[in-house]
């Protein structure tokens, strides 16, 4: 009788108590499908995947925005009625679990009574508290029925190059809070029938800029999810609704005991630590909301725990506590972070399912910058932390591979720089976008090679700088220059990626401006160390010139800069004139730019692996000839003196100075004990560990143990002691801090 | 090249030329797609222990030229040259030489001054050097004064006895 049917709530919480009760994915102890014809298993899998990727490749051809057309910024993925992930096809598969947060979202929040989840439902969401990561991230969900069942969940999420925010592009650099991060569609059923309803779509048209990007991306996962379903009534039919039922829980179980087995196969269990610190300035910027103005660091302390079972456990306890700025992570932009790591580096095998995500765990402090718990948090720029984050913890991933000797997979990631462009268009509209060549940003060094000099970012597994062409269309801008940057370099035995550079000249608009910002490079930063002695590269730059003479040097028929430096140069000497210009490493937002005038940015490099006084030289003169270093460079960095015995001999000499110049670490301790007993830093850094303290005391013990101290000298936290509601009256993703004993007893 | 043109040769000295980075970009683009092996880490050990001048067996490796090793019944880290810094579970970097770079001028004597933008008042650079042989194992960016930690301490008893069922050479 249909009556007795479970509902969606009650499959979810079943689900979830077998779970909890036997650690088996739906209790599944045996997989009775897989064992008894794997072939037949392979093949529905197979089945199920090729769906989906065919699928992707078909919705590529109806977006029209740039960001999915051009730079592969988005994904497809089905799911269980209970919401758990069974296949995704490539692409930002940040979102394995954040779709699946979302379809959780509506389930417990009893959307099966109101608004009621029935066949040719739309649902959208790009809402933090709902499963998602930030508003430029859209995901539409449509429920799959077999007769009056509903038997899963297709999903699809674009990434828009413009979300209504209050400076212009998709990724908001400066809001304090949400209300300045613009569209939020807060898991809602925005169409019946299988089309979008009317209402909805004016609410596109008068809530973005470019609302048509928007729309058809939007069109785009809607076909691709009815696509989807179709496919799934053939596969059905094919395999009977029992197998299918069976077989797709199989699928998940499999994943989580697959998880655990090459993570014993390939990594070492142990404590891995991370630190990040991201800086942050917006102090100088004379246009920012008066709550965002302000410099600080996040520290985010990492410890990764690799178990005796093969889970892993990432712990966050030590962080600093979010604030008013779109840095902010909650449980979604963490589980997004981690599925990037996860997706590209442990489970690439085409079983991207949520089995992996029950063979793993986040503690996520409650109130600290990875778990914001106000309710008008911003995470508009939530990656800001996540990169710097996760590429951290691709690099301990690298530290437990080498010391299990798969020195092959060992690869370190890079920042993300963005460029964000607002004003009217070429076409005489208004516009906002980020330029998403940032897409092709170099690797970090690997443990076998040199970084991947235009690679592909933390954030997608596929992910394009583009042709320059494109964004030249995209909006009121020419390109200058796009080029490598000599020396700039995470140098190392292997070196990371080289960093490049673009410099846009305004044209056909006399009203632009554009914010500048990285992850976790910027406003003086390092974005994370280095492997086995490699350093990081030397640090970020941006620059804009506004009110210049560049449309007399074009009149004249004269040299126009082609890079960040020679910009800077002809700005110095006079070449080019401007009303106001800034080049350096601090976040920025530019004043109106008009026709002629100039911004750019640099994508700075990857860090190093290994010591640079080990690097071969054959690899250093392969650099040299392409113009990725300079003799200079070459000899500072890597002791290079042209040929081998005398390269031989002055890595000798170097290696006697460091030690003539270096001190025993017993004697270094000695003194600077004095200095962290006095807490003799600057004022951000004194910020930061007072803010750490705030929340925790585990910064406070291991600094107070390492140097034998009994106070800890930093009280001030350089910011108003608020305490800010979290949301009430409906259930949203939680995480907490880990248990810990003392706590326990 | 093709798989079938290559010249057979058995998992240890494919590991060995790992170990010694001297696979083509193809070997190890074939090393990334293979299914991985348990016995890499044995043969890991084997190729490792070829390269040190010492005798202590080598129980896992920790950087490009640190690891650690068995010694007189004891778990300890050593160098690649031969310097012993503790305790395997212990801060290995408090027993190394350090430079600590901590003023512009200091970065510059590493990084191109058109380049450098790093904000010595927000971070230091530690670089933690072998007491024998000079050699970098590790380059720590962080902010002035926080604790020196060390990025890995390994379970070796659950990784020896239960992940790679072997007896632990030592006591911990």
């Amino acid at each position: 009788m249909t009556s007795e049917k479970p509902t969606l709530l009650e499959q979810l919480n079943r689900c979830e108590q077998l779970f909890e009760e036997t650690g088996h994915y739906q209790g599944l102890t045996e997989l009775p499908n897989l064992e008894a014809d794997p072939l037949q298993f392979e093949s529905f899998h197979s089945r199920l995947l090729s769906t989906i990727i065919s699928t992707r490749e078909t919705m590529k051809y109806i977006a029209s925005s740039p960001a999915v057309r051009d730079f592969e910024e988005f994904v497809i993925g089905l799911y269980t009625p209970e919401g758990d992930a069974i296949a995704l096809s490539s692409g930002i598969m940040v979102h394995v679990h954040t779709l699946s947060e979302f379809i959780k979202f509506m389930i417990k929040n009893g959307y099966e009574d109101n608004p009621k989840i029935r066949p040719g439902d739309i649902f959208e969401n790009n809402e933090v508290w709902a499963g998602g990561v930030h508003t430029p991230d859209v995901m539409t969900v449509i429920p799959v029925f077999h007769g009056d069942e509903l038997i899963a969940w297709v999903g699809a999420v674009t990434h828009e190059l413009e979300a209504g925010t209050y400076e212009g592009p998709g990724m908001s650099v400066l809001t304090p809070d949400r209300y300045g991060e613009g569209l939020h569609i807060s898991a809602e059923k925005v169409g019946e029938d299988d089309h979008f309803r009317h209402d909805y779509m004016l609410r596109l048209r008068m809530g973005l800029r470019n609302a048509n990007w928007w729309i058809l991306d939007d069109k785009a996962k809607l076909s691709g999810c009815l696509m989807v379903r179709d496919a799934l009534t053939a596969i059905v039919d094919e395999f009977g609704l029992d197998y299918y039922q069976q077989a797709t829980k199989e699928l998940i179980e499999e994943g989580r005991r697959e998880f655990l087995k090459r993570v014993r196969t390939t990594m070492v269990p142990g404590t891995y630590r991370g630190l990040t610190m991201p800086v942050h300035k917006r102090s100088h910027v004379p246009f920012v909301h008066p709550l965002a103005k302000n410099d600080f660091i996040d520290l985010v302390r990492q410890e990764m725990t690799v178990t005796g079972e093969g889970r892993i456990e990432l712990d966050y306890e030590g962080s600093t506590g979010w604030s008013f700025h779109p840095f902010n992570c909650a449980p979604g932009p963490m589980n997004g972070g981690f599925w990037i790591t996860l997706t590209q580096l442990l489970n690439y095998d085409g079983r991207v399912n949520d089995g992996a995500y029950l063979a793993v765990k986040q503690y996520l402090p409650e109130g600290s910058i990875v778990n914001a718990n106000y309710q008008g948090v911003a995470t508009s720029l939530a990656w800001w932390t996540l990169i710097p984050i996760f590429a951290n913890v691709w690099r301990l991933m690298g530290i437990s591979w080498y010391a299990r000797g798969f020195t092959e997979e060992i690869l370190m990631s890079t920042p993300t720089c963005m460029v964000g462009v607002t004003g009217f268009d070429q076409f005489g509209g208004p516009t906002g976008y980020n330029n998403f060549e940032m897409a092709g940003e170099s690797f970090g060094a690997r443990g076998v090679a040199d970084g991947m000099d235009c690679g592909s970012p933390i954030w997608n597994s596929e992910g394009i700088q583009g042709d320059a062409e494109v964004w030249e269309l995209t909006g009121p801008n020419a390109y200058l220059g796009r080029s490598f940057v000599p020396d700039h370099q995470g140098y190392g035995r292997f070196r990371g990626g080289s960093g490049w550079q673009s410099l846009w000249m305004v044209r056909n608009s006399d009203v632009v401006n554009v914010t500048l910002s990285g992850s976790g490079c910027m406003n003086g930063g390092v974005f994370h160390k280095g492997l086995f002695g490699g350093y990081p590269p030397a640090g970020w730059k941006c620059l804009w010139a506004t009110g210049t003479n560049v449309a007399d040097l074009i009149a004249r028929g004269e040299k126009l800069p082609s890079s960040l430096e020679e910009a800077e140069r002809m700005l110095l000497d006079g070449t080019i004139t401007a009303d106001d210009w800034y080049c350096g490493p601090d976040n920025q937002w530019s004043p109106n730019l008009r026709e002629g005038d100039l911004f750019g940015v640099l994508y700075y490099g990857g860090a190093g692996y290994g010591d640079p006084l080990d690097r071969e030289t054959s690899a250093i003169e392969k650099d040299l000839a392409n113009g990725l270093m300079t003799t200079e460079g070459a000899r500072t960095a890597y002791a290079f003196a042209g040929t081998d015995p005398d390269t031989d001999a002055e890595r000798d000499r170097r290696r006697q100075a460091r030690l003539a110049e270096s001190v025993s670490a017993a004697e270094w301790w000695e003194a600077e004990r004095v200095r962290a007993a006095a807490g003799e830093v600057s004022d951000m850094v004194h910020h930061t560990f007072a803010r750490s303290a705030k929340l925790s005391d585990v910064l406070v013990a291991q600094y107070k143990a390492f140097w034998q101290l009994d106070e800890f000298p930093y009280t001030e936290t350089g910011e108003p002691n608020f305490s800010a509601p979290a949301p009430v009256g409906f259930y949203y993703p939680t995480s907490s801090s880990r248990p810990r004993p003392d706590a326990a007893s | 090249m093709t798989d079938d043109d290559r010249s057979p040769v058995s998992s240890q000295e494919t590991t060995t030329a790992l170990v010694q980075r001297k696979l083509s970009w193809e070997e190890l683009l074939g090393l990334m797609r293979a299914p991985k092996e348990e016995s890499r880490f044995a043969e890991t050990l084997v190729a490792l222990q070829q390269l040190v001048d010492w005798d202590e067996q080598i129980l896992l490796p920790l950087g490009e030229n640190l690891f650690i090793v068995a010694k007189d019944g004891k778990a300890i880290v050593k160098t690649k040259a031969g310097a012993e810094l503790g305790p395997w579970n212990g801060n290995w970097k408090m027993h190394c030489r350090v430079i600590v770079r901590r003023t512009r001028e200091d970065f510059l004597r590493i990084y191109p001054e058109e380049h450098l933008t790093i904000d010595p008042d927000l971070v230091e650079i530690r670089e933690f050097l072998c007491p024998v042989s000079g050699t970098l194992l590790d380059v720590d960016c962080v902010p002035p004064t926080f604790p020196v930690e060390v990025d890995f301490t390994p379970d070796l008893a659950t990784f020896y006895t239960e992940w790679l069922g072997r007896d632990l050479p030592v006591a911990l």
